[in-house]
């Protein structure tokens, strides 16, 4: 049951809003906690006892961290209840996700140096969310650590901070301050938070439906059959699985946010018009925002202020300079963040190439910075100019159409040959030679497509300028509004990617 | 305040009343541009929009299902033997609420005397949360053909390529890919595959109810397909039968009396038959219908006269067919 399923739209979430307004206001949070665990019985099973297991073992050394606390025990003992808590966590989330890809790469290196294999393959299944909520109980452990969370919080507000079905399958990963309140709260379902809400879930199925279902045939002809691609098509393939990717991803989260909105609940934001980024680092604040905080916040300051980097920042000051400093320190804090970007979105080495290709990026981008100050002022031009931006924009989008193109491809080997094969007689004539309509998708498609991204990006320029245009519907007269309205749902109905003639297409980060 | 508040009732349901009468007038003129055109339809939906097309009450025999019922079936054979007018409502991969909306449809327009069922649709039942699924999105694209028929649009725009020819639902495929497997796949056995799952015996229930109220003869029957039947999948068929009380033909038992050559009649490998098969189960299909049910026979009759023209058309298509090449050679399952 995805959430852009009809099961979801028409039926479960309208009768978890009924449920919830029907009960009373001290018990509405039972009403979303059952309702999070019949969501994630109907998709996972029986698996849905990891869940109820990290919940409880999450609470419980959040108690133990608390009384150590209350207690006034030093910080040692404390620290290793945290680090035993994470370590627990992860085990299980590597042994789910990770121990296949570990026993087929010890194998292998054990049988090129002579040996036979070590460890047997096993079938594990993987709950749904496990890497979404995994992240949500360290956050949570760490934040009673760090004394960011009051003590005392009850069993049932953990357990529904972290099976809020709206944000089980895809996250966003949230912290425990940012929703566990207003889970908790109970309050009325109010009639601007259902208004926003649904027209905020059209808007994700427009997303999702029209634009990224409809190109997902394009990328799976070109990547499932690459050997016969080369050139500008493999190139294009790369582009449309980054447009797919993210109207799906920021549609599903549209989806999700309207979801919770309509129980009043407002969720932190995944995307903020990423392609508008003028360097890697600011497309990675603006792509997937609730797993970047989630890194910078336990990952990278953590190791930032750790010993080891404190030293080597304090040694390369002194003997290397501030410049070579800078970078040290920031490569010994990046490499762990994006060795955990890449592994958490699963076990394959092209992942972990996707995820060293950005900490390579990064730091390149903040290598040459001097460089391109001293370029820019000798152009003349000032740090704003239009030129500028258009140039680091195209580079922004250059940088992430190539990691896409990697993280999709079906094996890092497969990435390589991918990428090497945009050179091989490269030439735009396909571009309008009727190649493109070679490709699962007709000229019909392509205008939608074209229209799709044309729409999400007139709402992301207004966005950006602080301009809400859905708020802004509010504001304007009825026949105009509801105009609106109707033109978006029967956008959905007339050009979605569904029905005869179309495959279904899974939502991709819920499968990592 | 309450004044405002029965102001926003008003406004909501004004809205959403809105909304469904726009998805009812999009729906009757995307349905009544699909009945004219449907040759544009996609190849799943056509079975749907053909039969509308049919003159009303017209067709004495239905025949829903999977792949496996619009690839057993010849209807001009019937017509130029029997006199027989039948359609096939046949889908690739049926579901069973999808045989039942299809009976439904066809009830529209159509009083047939009797509705045969291919049986592979009764072993394709999906999980728990699937199934629901499918019955809300079957359901939606019945009450709401725009569903259905939403990017009919695309047929607008030049460059727009027509489908398949058909005749009354069925597809002449030539192709031969001989099938080497168990030739005794139907050796006997007491075990039994039975007929499971909420879904399809809800679904079943349903379209055996309708035919009653109706008065409709029903009966189940399993095309030739070494791919998919077996004698434990008869076991269960045939108790099934026995339980609701509807005849079961089991084709699969008759290949003698057939005459299936499983080296010259399959499309792929024993999975479908191809023009050849399916003529010879048509031929004894007829004679078995003619001894079992009254289906009159319309050839001698006027208003019929639009039915020996079709004959003609597919006689001299599949006539082509052996110095042209001019008929499809493709999957059954499209």
């Amino acid at each position: 049951m995805a959430y852009h399923t009809g099961m979801y739209l028409f039926l479960f979430l309208p009768a978890v809003l009924l449920l919830y307004q029907a009960a009373p206001a001290r018990h509405r949070w039972k009403v979303l906690l059952l309702a999070g665990y019949v969501f994630f019985y109907l998709v996972s099973g029986k698996l849905l006892l990891y869940l109820l297991g990290t919940t409880l073992f999450t609470h419980y050394i959040g108690l133990r961290l608390e009384a150590l606390q209350s207690a006034g025990r030093g910080k040692k003992e404390q620290k290793r209840v945290l680090a035993f808590g994470i370590c627990v966590l992860l085990a299980v989330l590597g042994y789910l996700k990770y121990y296949n890809f570990f026993a087929e790469n010890l194998n292998k290196a054990v049988v090129h140096f002579g040996g036979g294999p070590l460890l047997a393959a096993r079938h594990l299944l993987l709950p749904i969310g496990i890497s979404f909520y995994t992240l949500q109980a360290i956050g949570y452990m760490a934040d009673i650590y760090w004394k960011k969370i009051p003590a005392g919080q009850p069993l049932g507000k953990v357990a529904l901070f972290l099976g809020f079905f709206p944000q089980i399958m895809e996250g966003p990963i949230s912290m425990y301050g940012q929703t566990a309140d207003q889970l908790w709260q109970g309050r009325d379902i109010r009639r601007e938070d259902l208004s926003r809400g649904w027209l905020r879930i059209v808007w994700g199925l427009f997303k999702k439906m029209v634009v990224a279902d409809r190109l997902y045939v394009l990328v799976q002809n070109v990547f499932s059959q690459h050997s016969r691609y080369s050139g500008v098509i493999v190139a294009v393939a790369a582009v449309a699985y980054t447009v797919q990717l993210y109207m799906e991803f920021s549609g599903c989260m549209d989806i999700v946010t309207g979801s919770a909105r309509m129980f009043g609940v407002t969720l932190p934001e995944n995307f903020r018009q990423p392609f508008v980024s003028r360097s890697a680092a600011e497309f990675w604040r603006r792509w997937h925002i609730t797993l970047g905080v989630w890194l910078k916040t336990y990952v990278f300051y953590p190791v930032s202020a750790s010993g080891l980097v404190k030293r080597w920042n304090r040694f390369a000051r002194k003997h290397c300079g501030k410049y070579a400093a800078r970078l040290g320190v920031s490569a010994l804090a990046l490499f762990p963040v994006w060795l955990c970007n890449g592994l958490w979105h699963g076990p394959r080495w092209s992942y972990i190439f996707y995820g060293m290709y950005y900490f390579v990026i990064l730091l390149l981008e903040m290598a040459f910075e001097p460089v391109g100050e001293k370029i820019r002022t000798l152009l003349g031009l000032k740090a704003d100019a239009w030129q500028i931006r258009a140039v680091q924009i195209f580079r922004t989008w250059l940088v992430v159409f190539t990691g896409e193109l990697f993280f999709r491809a079906d094996g890092l080997r497969t990435g390589i040959e991918m990428f090497r094969s945009i050179f091989r007689g490269f030439s735009l004539v396909p571009l309008w030679d009727g190649s493109l309509c070679m490709l699962g998708l007709d000229l019909a498609d392509y205008l939608v497509v074209f229209a799709g991204c044309l729409a999400v990006g007139a709402a992301g320029f207004f966005k950006e300028r602080q301009t809400d245009i859905s708020v802004r519907l509010e504001n304007t007269k009825l026949p105009v509004r509801w105009a609106c309205y109707y033109a978006l749902i029967l956008a959905v109905v007339l050009f979605g990617a569904y029905g005869i003639g179309y495959q279904k297409v899974d939502l991709i980060y819920a499968g990592f | 305040m309450l004044d405002s508040k029965k102001k926003n009732r008003v406004k909501t349901i004004t809205f959403f009343g809105l909304l469904l009468v726009i998805l009812t007038g999009l729906s009757v003129a995307l349905s009544g541009y699909a009945g004219k055109h449907s040759e544009l339809v996609k190849d799943r939906n056509r079975a749907l929009t053909g039969l509308g097309e049919e003159p009303d009450h017209t067709i004495d025999l239905l025949v829903i299902g999977d792949s496996e019922c619009y690839t057993t079936v010849s209807p001009m054979d019937l017509w130029k033997d029997h006199g027989i007018t039948a359609y096939l409502g046949g889908q690739s991969g049926q579901k069973i609420q999808e045989s039942y909306y299809m009976l439904k449809t066809a009830l529209e327009t159509q009083k047939p005397k009797l509705v045969m069922m291919e049986t592979n649709v009764l072993y394709r039942s999906a999980d728990k949360p699937d199934a629901l699924q499918d019955i809300l999105y079957e359901a939606g694209q019945h009450y709401f053909p725009v569903f259905r028929y939403h990017d009919m649009w695309k047929t607008l725009l030049p460059g727009t390529k027509a489908g398949e020819t058909d005749y009354k639902g069925y597809v002449p495929r030539t192709n031969v890919q001989p099938y080497t497997g168990n030739r005794s796949y139907m050796a006997r056995t007491e075990e039994a595959v039975p007929v499971r799952g909420k879904t399809v015996h809800y679904y079943m229930d349903e379209i055996l109810r309708i035919c009653r109220e109706e008065g409709i003869a029903f009966m189940l029957y399993s095309g030739p397909s070494p791919v998919n039947y077996n004698y434990k999948k008869h076991n269960g068929l045939a108790a099934y039968a026995k339980e609701q009380k509807i005849p079961y033909l089991d084709l699969n038992l008759k290949q003698k009396e057939l005459g299936i050559d499983w080296q010259m009649d399959t499309v792929d490998k024993g999975d479908h038959l191809n023009l050849t098969g399916a003529r010879k189960v048509t031929r004894y299909l007829g004679n078995y219908l003619k001894e079992n049910y009254e289906l009159p026979d319309h050839r001698e009759e006027q208003s019929y006269r639009e039915w020996n023209a079709e004959a003609d058309r597919f006689f001299a298509a599949i006539g082509q067919t052996k110095e042209t090449k001019g008929l499809p050679a493709t999957d059954p399952d499209r």
